[in-house]
C-alpha cells in the first residue's frame, strides 16, 4: 500500500468515524435530555407551584359551583360550605403527589356528593320547604353535577401519562446509554490511535462535537410547537407551558456542557500540538 | 471543510430519517398533553337534563354546537379512554380530539354522522373495532349507542364510501390507512360503519304551511 493510498483510506475512515461519533453524541444528548425531562419529578411539582395550578383549580371549581347554585336557585354559600378552596387545594396536592409516587390516588367525590345532598336538604328544611319526590331528584342532580365538576377538575390524567412515559423512558435508557457510550469510546480510540500525531485524530472529535451542538440546538427549538398549543383550561395550559419552559432550560444547560467539552477538546488539541513539536 | 461536511451530512440524514418519526413523536406528545387535561374526559354540558323518557327530543331542545366546540364524547371498550368529539374537522379540532364533519347530522337526527380522527392519536385503535362491538356517543342531550356492522377501506376521494342522506341513522368513523404507518401521503381511508341501537330521536318541529 503506498503512503498516499494509506492516507486516503485513513481519511475516509476518519470521516466515517466522525459521522458515527456525531450521531452517537447527539443520541447521548437526547437520552440525557429524556432522563432529565421525565426522570426529575421536581420539574413537575415546581411547574405546578410556579403556575399556581392548585389555586387556579380551586378558583375554577368555585366558579362552577356558583353557577350550579345559581341554576338551581340555591345560595352559593350553601354549596361552598361543602367544597371550600382549602379542601380543593389539599385534595389536588394529595392526588398529584400520590400519583407521582406511584401510589393509588383516590378523589373523595362520593363524600362530596353525600355532603352536598345533606347540606341542601338541611338548607331547604330551614327554609320550611317541603321535600317532594321531584325536589329530591333535583337535589340529586345538583349533587351529581357538583361531584362531576369536583372529580374531573381535580383529576390530572397528564400525571398518569407522565408516569407511564417515565417507566418507558427509563427502560430504554438502561439499554441505549451503555451502547452509546461503548460506540463513543470505540470511535474515539480508533480516531486517536490512527494518527501518529494525536492532535490530528482529536480534531475529528472536535468536528463531531460541533455537529452535535448544532443538532442539540435544533432539537431544543423543536420543543417550541408544544408551547403554542391550544389547550384548555387556561390553568392547565399555563402548567404545561411552565413545564416545557423548564425542560428547555434543562436542555440549554446540556448544550452549555457540550460547548464546554468542545472548548476542552480544542484546548487539548492545542496542548497536543505543542507537545508534538 | 470537514466540520461543514459532517454538519451537512449528519443533518441531512437525521432530517430524512427523523422527520416522519419526529412528526409522529410530536403528535403523540400533543395527544398526551390534550388527553391529560382535566376537562378532556368531561364536557360540562354532559350531565343531561333533557327529559327523554318518551325516547324523543324536540328539535328546539337541541342546540347545534359552534364549530370548534366539544359537544360529545365517544366511548368504546376498544379505546383507552373516552374521546372528545368536536364539531368541525379541521386540523385545529383533530389535534384535540376527533372531529365531526359539519355537513353530517347530529346523533338522534336519523341520518349519517361522519366523524374523523388521526390514526397516530385518537383513532390509533380504530382497526381493533370488530363487528357487533358497541360504541356510545354521550352528548349533553342524551346518550346514543351504536353497534359496529362492518369496516371497509376506500380511497380518500371516494365519496360513495358513505351516504349521509340515507334514512337510517349510521355512525361512520374514519381515519387514514394504513393505520399507524410512517408514510406521509396516504391515499386510503379506513371506515367503520355502525348502526344506531339506542338513544333519543330528535323530532322535527312541524312547519306552518
Amino acid at each position: 500500500m503506498t503512503r498516499d493510498s494509506y492516507r486516503k483510506k485513513r481519511y475516509i475512515i476518519s470521516i466515517l468515524m466522525t459521522f458515527i461519533l456525531s450521531i452517537s453524541m447527539f443520541s447521548l444528548f437526547c437520552a440525557v435530555m429524556m432522563y432529565f425531562n421525565f426522570g426529575d419529578q421536581k420539574v413537575i411539582t415546581n411547574s405546578l407551584t410556579e403556575s399556581k395550578y392548585y389555586d387556579k383549580v380551586a378558583k375554577d371549581i368555585n366558579e362552577r359551583i356558583k353557577e350550579i347554585a345559581t341554576n338551581h336557585d340555591i345560595p352559593e354559600e350553601v354549596l361552598l360550605k361543602v367544597i371550600s378552596s382549602e379542601k380543593i387545594t389539599v385534595e389536588s396536592v394529595k392526588y398529584i403527589e400520590r400519583t407521582l409516587q406511584g401510589k393509588e390516588a383516590k378523589i373523595h367525590s362520593d363524600d362530596i356528593e353525600d355532603a352536598m345532598i345533606k347540606q341542601v336538604t338541611l338548607y331547604l328544611a330551614d327554609q320550611n320547604v317541603t321535600i317532594t319526590e321531584q325536589l329530591k331528584d333535583s337535589i340529586h342532580i345538583l349533587a351529581k353535577e357538583c361531584k362531576v365538576v369536583y372529580e374531573n377538575k381535580i383529576e390530572l390524567k397528564f400525571i398518569d401519562y407522565y408516569k407511564q412515559y417515565q417507566a418507558k423512558v427509563f427502560h430504554w435508557l438502561k439499554i441505549t446509554i451503555p451502547v452509546i457510550l461503548v460506540i463513543l469510546a470505540v470511535c474515539s480510540v480508533v480516531l486517536v490511535r490512527m494518527y501518529r500525531l494525536k492532535h490530528q485524530g482529536v480534531r475529528f472529535l472536535a468536528y463531531s462535537m460541533i455537529a452535535t451542538i448544532y443538532l442539540s440546538v435544533i432539537a431544543n427549538i423543536l420543543y417550541k410547537p408544544l408551547k403554542g398549543m391550544d389547550i384548555t383550561p387556561a390553568y392547565y395550559k399555563s402548567f404545561i407551558d411552565t413545564y416545557i419552559q423548564k425542560c428547555r432550560m434543562q436542555n440549554n444547560i446540556l448544550i452549555y456542557i457540550e460547548i464546554f467539552l468542545l472548548v476542552l477538546i480544542l484546548l487539548g488539541i492545542k496542548v497536543l500540538k505543542k507537545t508534538a513539536k | 471543510m470537514i466540520p461543514i461536511l459532517t454538519l451537512i451530512v449528519t443533518s441531512g440524514i437525521l432530517y430524512i430519517g427523523g422527520k416522519p418519526i419526529h412528526s409522529i413523536v410530536l403528535a403523540d406528545i400533543k395527544y398526551t398533553i390534550v388527553k391529560g387535561s382535566p376537562t378532556y374526559h368531561y364536557s360540562e354540558d354532559m350531565v343531561s337534563q333533557s327529559d327523554t323518557s318518551d325516547g324523543n327530543l324536540e328539535q328546539g331542545e337541541v342546540k347545534i354546537p359552534d364549530i370548534g366546540i366539544q359537544y360529545a364524547e365517544l366511548i368504546s371498550d376498544r379505546f383507552d379512554s373516552a374521546i372528545p368529539i368536536y364539531y368541525g374537522d379541521s386540523e385545529k379540532e383533530l389535534q384535540k380530539g376527533v372531529g365531526q364533519y359539519i355537513g353530517s347530522y347530529l346523533p338522534g337526527e336519523g341520518k349519517g354522522i361522519l366523524i374523523g380522527g388521526h390514526d397516530t392519536t385518537f383513532f390509533e385503535s380504530l382497526d381493533q373495532l370488530q363487528a357487533n362491538d358497541k360504541i356510545s356517543i354521550r352528548t349533553s342531550y342524551g346518550e346514543y349507542t351504536y353497534q359496529v356492522k362492518k369496516a371497509e377501506i376506500h380511497k380518500a376521494d371516494d365519496y360513495n364510501a358513505y351516504d349521509l342522506e340515507a334514512d337510517t341513522e349510521q355512525l361512520i368513523l374514519y381515519t387514514c390507512y394504513p393505520i399507524g404507518k410512517i408514510i406521509t401521503n396516504r391515499q386510503e381511508r379506513y371506515y367503520v360503519y355502525c348502526d344506531k341501537i339506542d338513544g333519543p330521536t330528535i323530532v322535527k318541529e312541524p312547519t306552518n304551511d
